[in-house]
């Protein structure tokens, strides 16, 4: 065995004898000066052509894009781009943008799109920002990746605990590192067969953790991590749904707030994000963030026919129908399908609202949109021409009703697109109900 | 303070004196000389961007070692990506230490055969002169697990080094 003394003089004999160049001092300076202004430089410049294109360091994630998807996918090619300059320390990496929060950003395929969810579950690639808990609440896609930003703790997968994890120096911030492990929601989950890597900022309680089946798009991912450049920001997301990005988080953008209604949403809550969430802007950006407000009234007679519509549902009869103003003829409508023509007489008798259907969009019928509306008398939101919850599920006008006010009834207490449904009232000029429709979310 | 000084005395003093040591660091490391001298390029650079850091750092060498090391690991993700995946990994053949003509050579090649980690160790250990306190902090890894590895690379060095193994040496790629 070695002794330290003998291996300490076997190295040192072993380089101390190789020609090494002059240091460029100078040249260092120089070259540190300019790093340096470039970062100063940043703040100035322009958004469009700033965002995710400066990366302390150079990295190769052209082929992020093109990586395989599955596990049993192997590249066969992989672009080989020119060597990456480590002295000028600037990269477009083509075909991808940088997502991140906090001081760190991956660099992911530009084709992901932001938030792209439904019930939590990624239903395409995309970067994830809402903290919305389970991946699972629907069967996800195998082929489907997502990368996932939140808090230490909230809401990553449990199973990264286990792995092994490395501490790294990014220079200006320390982060871990797990290995890629199996990806697992903890007990009681189906056995899915994707994988995750998790890094973690300790010192910014920030966690992003990469979830797929192709276990090498997620090293690479993984392997693009680093700090935020100086001068430059990530759009924060809120890290809770009810959760607004505090002051301090805005981080030196120019926030402009615009405040929508959104029946069943509590004020306050961000809705959306220009540009999107993660994204890597100068600081002083300008940003516009949407986020929910107070309730206003809908015009005209739309509050009191949900009254009276309500009144009806609950307590079916001539006295409680008298009170809805419908037209001479009414279409009752399976989503976009008008499935039946109906007097108002025979609205009174409930039955008479059931279409015998055997499924339509997963589940199994009948189905009633009184029913719907008797069992969650409580819980409606009125919206007139657009949808609150489950938007991907929101289907075209019914056939010969497209001229008419299309108010929309939906449950504002769901959690899930799995409890959601919604009810379409079209009314005609004079605010009578041409036709009512049922809708429900395809998990 | 002199407002005639040059603010960048002291770093260009450092580069001259720490350069040669760190070019041969990375070497011992795995790379070729021109590799290391890119990455004490660009190690230093990084050092000059935070240079009151490296100026407060209780040992300003162990946090520039700690960059080397990172800019290293960063610099072989990055090669890694370049290259045209094999159905086998890339191994490539390193001289017999036994059979090496010089005892730098010998030493080069037996260091080649250790894993990354365990080079690094060595290398922090007993050319840096870190202690295994310090060389845990580098890595971020646990003083324990400095231990072991030192354990184990030395253990491989003496093999290699001395009268016995003389089987094919094989290492990966290089940074």
């Amino acid at each position: 065995m070695l002794s330290d003394d003998r291996t300490r003089h076997l190295l040192r004999s072993a380089v101390s004898g190789l020609t090494v160049s002059t240091p460029p001092a100078e040249e260092l300076v120089r070259r540190g000066r300019q790093s340096r202004r470039r970062s100063r430089a940043a703040t100035v410049l322009g958004a469009a052509a700033a965002v995710g294109v400066v990366a302390v360091g150079s990295v190769l994630v052209s082929d992020l894009a093109q990586a395989p998807v599955g596990p049993t996918a192997t590249p066969t090619t992989m672009p080989i781009a020119t060597k990456p300059s480590t002295r000028d320390g600037l990269v477009t990496p083509p075909g991808t943008r940088l997502v991140g929060m906090g001081p760190v950003a991956v660099a992911v395929p530009e084709s992901w799109g932001t938030n792209n969810v439904r019930c939590g579950t990624p239903l395409a690639d995309t970067v994830v920002f809402e903290g919305t808990g389970t991946r699972t609440c629907l069967v996800p896609p195998r082929d489907v990746s997502s990368v996932h930003f939140g808090r230490i703790g909230t809401w990553e997968p449990r199973s990264w605990e286990q792995n092994a994890t490395t501490t790294i120096d990014l220079g200006e911030v320390e982060i871990t590192r797990s290995d890629i492990g199996p990806y697992d929601e903890g007990p009681g989950e189906p056995p899915y067969d994707f994988a995750v890597g998790v890094v973690t900022v300790p010192g910014h309680d920030v966690a992003m953790w990469v979830v797929s089946t192709n276990q090498e798009l997620i090293r690479r991912i993984l392997d693009s991590v680093r700090d935020i450049p100086a001068g430059y920001v990530a759009v924060p997301a809120p890290s809770a749904p009810d959760r607004t990005p505090s002051f301090e988080e805005n981080a030196g953008l120019d926030v402009r707030q615009v405040t929508v209604y959104r029946a069943g949403l509590s004020p306050g809550v961000v809705l959306s994000s220009d540009p999107p969430f993660g994204s890597i802007v100068p600081e002083g950006s300008s940003v516009t963030r949407t986020v929910s407000g107070p309730g206003e009234p809908l015009s005209g007679p739309a509050g009191p026919l949900a009254r009276n519509l309500h009144a009806f549902a609950v307590a079916p009869g001539p006295e409680t129908l008298r009170a809805i103003p419908f037209g001479d003829r009414v279409g009752l409508g399976l989503g976009g399908e008008v499935v039946k023509m109906l007097t108002p007489s025979q609205l009174e008798e409930p039955s008479a609202w059931v279409i015998h259907r055997d499924h339509f969009a997963g589940y199994s019928g009948p189905f009633s949109a009184l029913d719907r509306l008797r069992r969650d008398p409580e819980l409606w939101s009125i919206t007139e021409g657009k949808q609150l919850f489950c938007p991907w599920a929101r289907t075209a006008a019914l056939p010969g009703y497209e001229q008419d006010r299309r108010l929309t009834l939906e449950p504002s207490g769901i959690t899930t697109c799995l409890q959601w449904w919604a009810v379409d009232i079209y009314l005609d000029e004079r605010d009578r109900i041409d036709a009512i429709s049922l809708i429900l979310a395809e998990p | 303070m002199d407002p005639d000084a040059d603010p960048d005395a002291d770093y260009v003093t450092y580069v001259h004196m720490r350069w040669g040591p760190l070019v041969r660091s990375a070497i011992l490391l795995g790379c070729s000389r021109t590799e290391a001298e890119d990455i004490v390029q660009t190690t230093l650079i990084r050092c000059y961007t935070g240079w009151a850091k490296v100026q407060s750092a209780a040992v300003p060498d162990a946090y520039v070692y700690r960059i080397l090391v990172n800019c290293l690991a960063k610099s072989r993700r990055r090669r890694w990506w370049g290259e045209t995946p094999t159905e086998r990994l890339p191994h490539r053949v390193v001289e017999d230490p036994a059979a090496a003509v010089t005892q730098r050579a010998s030493v080069l090649a037996a260091l080649g055969a250790l894993t990354e980690q365990q080079r690094a160790v060595v290398m922090l250990r007993y050319y840096a002169d870190l202690s295994e306190r310090q060389v845990a902090d580098v890595l971020g890894i646990p003083a324990g697990t400095v231990k072991s590895r030192l354990a184990r690379g030395l253990e491989q060095l003496s093999q290699l080094l001395g009268d016995g193994d003389t089987d094919e040496v094989r290492r990966e790629s290089s940074c």
